[in-house]
């Protein structure tokens, strides 16, 4: 178990920088996720750490150990990778002995070692199969047998449940994450996916365009994203133009598209033009204690089961509205809206 | 009682000309071309089968259209009175080296054209194909004088070398194309669990290219034990194998019954290995080395 | 691991391979030029200069050269000519196609000298196939076609050794052509002859020339089967290039016709693709 120092770490492929400055830490035992859409340098900066992808810049350490120039075969930072990359003719056994052996870990003691792990996720049964006669389900948890076997430092994990259907991701998600805290390992994870970040991560940094935008635990980062980028990226957000009219310690009033609203956020930069965002499950029907009120008309109700998203126009702005279960409302109707400022929220123009 | 009723001949037993073209289409002109195809390839075979078998007390000559017996003695004559079994001797062994050696050079190169970009790709497919584009007897011509002048003429290691020189590009291009046909996740897998070069190469990389090493083997071997020109300029008249043999009995002593037993123990083996090859394999390697050059 | 200069560890892997075969070739290539400039005679006076090319444009090496030009032009041809309607047969599923391009693969598997050999025997004098033909009435006295004054011995069996192998080509070829290129071609009202003339056939041209290509210098450079089956007289330019060598011992001759062979080739593949660029125009 070790922690892990990433300190201005770059990496360019042709003219263009992958990975842009990137500075993390990873506090021994905890799981952190690397979240972002494609190509935002979260795989590359997953394998840099692996040693698999020569960096341009930057330093690496595992614990207080410099680990750049350290071979990728000699650093204790076992992956579990998108395709699982399982070696095919070998078996599920051979393949879970595979770190064991190159570890030369005596015969014995590598034979319990894989019983027990296999025994862990269930795998007993298929230990004589080949790769190619396994579910992906299977494939996958025959990649983290292998992973976590060699017992290693850190357990890396690349987007390694993106090939499976979407209930089988549901219910593996939270099994890597109860094996991880049962283990210890401290863990990097790197997926498109936010719900699944949200769910199993201590820590999330997102990632784009190379560079860490913002990194706190699921719930800070879910009720306080740092820009719009974050907040559209991570759950839905309703997000808006907005000129600071006013502002003092205790928040602000914006002018927006929408009409004028409070926020008991302050802007942080010295620009008066910023952007506001809301969940749309944080704005209702409207009550007394609302500090915001919103005249909209319903364009559209879209029922979802356990869900209703509604679409309301206001002063020609869309917004979306969630609200739980059914609602009797239909297009051309006037509903009145209501946001506490505590939920109206002043993010960063996205620069 | 059953009623019987007489059959009747009814109008469409008769073929309609569209079932009639359907028909020429469908079964006889394929089976045409398949007939035209076994003769023109296939009779030249059957005629030096039969060659082969001639009873040299019933010579074979017109305008008899088979030979009038057949027995073994042109066989049981070139064994035992010409340098055959030598020549098939040196044959084989030439070719097991220089399969060997082609293996062994070939292994590190098709890897780095695999995993690596660098410039001069390109440049490097090319003069890997030299051997096989230039004109054999320019090459053996010349390189006889090389190895005249390094002292290899007449020699074995200047024959294995040399027959090296000419299945490395089968060698080198089958190996690269199977090198490139293993995902590179499988080799970061193997460094991330603690492999270093060696147990990569050995433990994962060369299980999964099995196919390819066969295939690629296989050729050079038929490279090799095919092999004329620089056999005939380097190893003449000290070493001899079934192609310069052959050659012998092509030239100005053309004795037809010995160089069809010859053109049989040459072409023979041959088959059967590509055969095998072709069944083992699940690619249709013969396009791949041949048709994508 | 922070990034290294990998350009050592590239050239080392390349070398046993690819190293071998440009030494190989480089010495092959330098003795040659320096014995056209009349270096390395080894049972002689070696003396720099031009004399041995001065000496080789001669009427002979002209008669050889147009020669085996000739030859590997009209086998190459005729060649091609049968392969691409065979390529195209070859698309369609019908009766024992397997069984068809087993046998037609058979050549592939034979060496030059043993097709040599074998078409020798079936167009010799007394061979079967003028049996054939004077026992159908259609000539009277048997055809002249081994070590015959035109070398129409060797084009056919150029021919019948290289089949295969251009019509496996030329179907690998077509196969990579997308099936909805000619569905696309169908649909705007093409019949089969356009859809041959306008899609498949430029289509193909660039894949189809390597093994043209290859063919060709196959043909025009070849040793054994003109030995086997050519004409006494014009020899085709190996032999020649043989016979200065070992029967004459003029190295120096040799191997000027040894480059007048290489750079024809070069010129020759010039001259196909250019060909074969204007006709994909």
């Amino acid at each position: 178990m070790a922690s892990i120092t990433i300190k201005n770490l770059v990496k360019k492929y042709g003219d263009t920088t992958v990975v842009n400055n990137v500075n993390l830490s990873v506090n021994d035992g905890e799981f952190i996720t690397l979240l972002g859409p494609s190509g935002c340098g979260k795989t590359t900066t997953l394998r840099a750490i692996a040693g698999l992808v020569e960096i341009d810049d930057g330093e690496i350490y595992l614990d207080d150990r410099l680990i750049n120039d350290l071979p990728p075969h000699k650093r204790s930072t076992a992956m579990v990778f998108q395709s699982y990359a399982l070696f095919p003719h070998m078996s599920v056994r051979d393949n879970v002995a595979f770190g064991l052996r190159m570890q030369k870990i005596p015969k014995s003691e590598r034979d319990d070692r894989v019983e027990e792990v296999l025994r862990m996720l269930g795998l007993e049964e298929l230990a004589d199969r080949g790769p190619g006669q396994l579910s992906g389900g299977q494939q996958q948890r025959v990649a983290v047998a292998r992973a976590i076997v060699t017992h290693p430092v850190v357990l890396l994990f690349d987007e390694p449940l993106s090939n499976l259907d979407l209930k089988l991701r549901e219910r593996l998600r939270i099994d890597i994450r109860e094996l991880q805290r049962r283990l210890k390992i401290t863990s990097v994870y790197v997926t498109h996916d936010q719900a699944e970040a949200l769910v199993i991560s201590d820590r999330i940094a997102i990632m784009d365009r190379g560079k860490i935008i913002q990194c706190a635990d699921p719930v800070t980062i879910y009720s306080r994203p740092a820009n719009a980028f974050t907040a559209d990226f991570i759950g839905q957000a309703s997000i808006i133009k907005a000129r600071v009219i006013e502002s003092n310690e205790y928040g602000c009033t914006v002018e927006t598209p929408i009409g004028k609203l409070v926020s008991s956020d302050r802007p942080k930069g010295a620009s008066n033009s910023v952007m506001v965002c809301w969940r749309p499950e944080e704005i209702t029907l409207y009550q007394k204690e609302h500090d915001n009120r919103i005249e909209a008309k319903i364009e559209s109700n879209i029922f979802m089961g356990n869900l209703t998203d509604l679409f309301v126009n206001v002063n020609g702005t869309s917004l979306r509205v969630q609200m739980g279960g059914s609602v009797n409302l239909q297009p051309g109707d006037k509903i009145v809206l209501g946001l506490s400022k505590d939920k109206l929220r002043v993010i960063e123009a996205d620069v | 009682m059953a009623a019987t009723t007489r059959p009747t001949v009814s109008k469409s037993s008769l073929l309609s000309k569209k079932q009639l073209l359907l028909f020429t289409r469908g079964t006889v002109f394929p089976l045409v071309m398949l007939v035209g195809a076994i003769v023109i390839i296939g009779l030249p075979l059957l005629m030096a089968v039969l060659w082969s078998l001639v009873n040299p007390d019933f010579p074979w000559s017109y305008p008899d259209v088979f030979p009038p017996h057949l027995s073994l003695f042109q066989w049981d004559f070139v064994f035992r009175f010409t340098d055959i079994t030598k020549a098939i001797l040196t044959s084989y062994t030439i070719a097991t080296l220089a399969t060997l050696l082609a293996f062994i050079l070939s292994l590190t190169p098709s890897y780095a054209i695999a995993n690596y970009d660098f410039p001069g790709k390109e440049t490097i497919r090319i003069i890997v194909l030299l051997p096989i584009i230039l004109p054999g007897m320019v090459v053996a011509l010349f390189l006889s004088r090389v190895f005249q002048f390094l002292g290899l003429s007449q020699s074995l290691l200047g024959l294995v070398l040399g027959h090296t020189l000419l299945g490395l590009p089968y060698m080198l291009r089958l190996l690269s194309t199977s090198f490139e046909a293993i995902p590179r996740e499988i080799g970061d897998a193997a460094s991330n669990l603690g492999a270093t070069n060696f147990y990569r190469f050995r433990d994962v990389y060369i299980p999964m290219l099995l196919p390819g090493i066969f295939a690629g083997s296989i050729f050079t071997f038929i490279t090799s034990l095919e092999e004329f020109s620089l056999t005939f300029v380097i190893g003449t008249p000290t070493y001899q194998t079934i192609p310069t043999i052959l050659f012998a009995y092509l030239g100005y002593h053309f004795v037809r019954t010995n160089a069809a037993v010859v053109s049989l123990i040459l072409m023979v083996p041959n088959v059967i290995l590509l055969f095998i090859a072709d069944r083992f394999l699940k690619t249709d390697f013969l396009t791949a080395a041949y048709g994508k050059l | 691991m922070t990034k290294k200069n990998h350009t050592l560890t590239i050239l080392l892997l390349l070398f046993p391979g690819v190293g071998y075969i440009a030494l190989m070739l480089a010495a092959v290539l330098v003795m040659t030029v320096l014995q056209s400039m009349g270096l390395f005679n080894f049972t002689g006076i070696s003396q720099f200069g031009f004399q041995e090319w001065v000496e080789v444009f001669n009427q002979q090496t002209w008669d050889a050269f147009a020669y085996s030009t000739k030859v590997a032009f009209a086998s190459s041809l005729m060649c091609m000519i049968l392969a691409y309607p065979l390529a195209l047969f070859l698309r369609r599923e019908f009766l024992a196609k397997k069984y068809f391009t087993a046998v037609i693969r058979m050549p592939l598997f034979m060496p030059a000298l043993v097709a040599a050999f074998l078409i020798l025997n079936v167009i010799a004098y007394h061979g079967i196939f003028n049996e054939f033909l004077i026992r159908l009435g259609i000539i009277r006295e048997p055809l002249r076609l081994t070590h015959d004054d035109w070398g129409l011995g060797v084009v056919g069996i150029q021919i019948w050794k290289n089949l295969p192998f251009q019509t496996l080509i030329v179907t690998s070829v077509l196969a990579s052509i997308q099936s909805d290129l000619e569905n696309a071609a169908k649909n705007l009202g093409a019949g089969p002859w356009q859809v041959f003339r306008d899609i498949l056939f430029p289509l193909s041209i660039p894949g189809i020339v390597t093994g043209v290509v290859l063919v060709f210098i196959g043909i025009f450079g070849d040793y054994a089967i003109n030995t086997v089956a050519g004409p006494k007289y014009p020899p085709s330019l190996a032999i020649r290039m043989y016979a200065n060598a070992n029967i004459f011992n003029d190295w120096g001759q040799a191997a000027c016709i040894a480059i007048i062979i290489i750079i024809s080739s070069m010129i020759y593949t010039w001259i196909i693709t250019r060909v074969a660029r204007f006709a994909t125009r």
